[in-house]
């Protein structure tokens, strides 16, 4: 009866490709980075990573429907949230901020748009975002700090209302967000 | 006169009476026989008197067997039948369990799994809220506030062309106007 072996193994197969198919289906999208190339920078692994995409997007936007429908509303119009941290060494800073840069002049060159950019010492934001037929389709956001805090990279893709984002962005306290997540974000 | 001819004895001509009447004897069978026969009347006596009987069993009418005993053995032999390939299904059945049990318990299990996150797993996700989904909406609620938090800062030092008015004055004016006081010192930095 190996038919039923390989019938087991064909269900186990077919199910895997839905797992990555909602990231795959993004790859395509305009507002997609794909941050595969940022974790070949830093010599050790992302230490906060987030793919929300797909079902678990759907699912989450419905875990907070009872309790906050506009941010269920907000997530609903995503396609997905993707999120790299990493501690930074301050010897690595410089290296980094070049790649970081040579980043968003691919991404500039492929027609994201420099909305923010803010150089402190020890610290840089970078914000682009990707407009589609008069909407935003894809914001990115490189957040590098050296020392404690967290290199953040952020990438939002699908129908963004940047109002929205700041007003229901505004009400969750990111201080206590990042004790909660063992985060270490700093304050630009 | 029988051992002149050389004959078998008489069980030999006893046993084939029937067979020769019927046509049935093997040719050297039925030569000898008609040799026998001519030659003994004995013999052609038992032969007549075994066609006679035949002659008078053909013509004895044939008794009928009653329709509901017919029906009955109908019956009979039909259920005989179903319950015979009732035992070979199920033998085969057995056989074929025996084989495939062990993965076919972990395909039920499967796809109950498949089927039951399929129906409830995203039907009542506030009831059936996974580890992971709390995490990924812890998320994406951290990824929010961080934008939004990043929106509020870099607000002065954007840049002055085209999308100021599209993201960044929307999104500083929103975290502005639903700041708490406990961040309205951080707003004015």
């Amino acid at each position: 009866m190996k038919w039923v072996h390989y019938f087991l193994l064909f269900l186990l197969v077919s199910g895997l490709p839905g797992v990555a198919r909602a990231q795959n289906q993004l790859r395509n999208d305009p507002g997609f980075v794909d941050f595969a190339e940022i974790d070949r920078w830093f010599d050790s692994e992302a230490r906060i990573e987030v793919n929300i995409h797909g079902a678990l997007l759907r699912l989450v936007a419905e875990a907070s429907r009872n309790e906050d429908p506009d941010f269920a509303n907000v997530l609903n119009r995503l396609k997905g949230i993707y999120v790299r941290g990493y501690t930074l060494p301050p010897s690595q800073y410089g290296k980094i901020e070049r790649n970081a840069s040579e980043l968003g002049k691919r991404l500039e060159a492929r027609g994201w748009e420099t909305v923010a950019r803010v150089r402190e010492e020890g610290d840089r934001v970078d914000m682009y975002i990707n407009v589609q037929d008069d909407a935003i389709a894809g914001l990115v956001v490189m957040a590098i700090a050296s020392g404690e805090d967290d290199t953040i990279f952020i990438n939002i893709v699908g129908d963004i209302d940047p109002e929205e984002i700041g007003r229901i962005g505004s009400r969750f306290n990111i201080d206590d967000l990042d004790r909660r997540t063992g985060r270490r974000s700093s304050r630009y | 006169m029988k051992q002149q001819l050389d004959i078998p004895d008489r069980d030999w001509m006893d046993s084939r009476v029937e067979a020769y009447l019927d046509g049935d004897l093997p040719a050297d069978e039925e030569a000898m026989f008609k040799e026998v026969l001519a030659a003994d009347p004995y013999w052609r006596y038992q032969v007549d008197l075994a066609d006679g009987i035949q002659a008078t069993l053909r013509t004895l009418p044939q008794p009928e067997c009653p329709s509901h005993v017919v029906d009955a053995i109908y019956a009979r032999t039909i259920k005989a039948e179903r319950k015979q390939r009732v035992r070979d299904y199920v033998g085969w059945w057995r056989e074929v369990w025996l084989d495939v049990r062990q993965p076919a318990l972990a395909m039920a299990v499967l796809l109950t799994i498949v089927v039951g996150t399929a129906l409830f797993g995203t039907r009542s996700p506030t009831q059936q809220e996974s580890a992971e989904v709390r995490q990924a909406l812890e998320d994406a609620r951290w990824a929010m506030a961080f934008l939004a938090e990043v929106g509020r800062n870099t607000g002065s030092a954007i840049r002055d062309d085209i999308l100021q008015e599209h993201v960044i004055s929307p999104m500083h004016d929103a975290v502005g106007s639903a700041l708490s006081p406990h961040n309205e010192d951080s707003t004015q930095d």
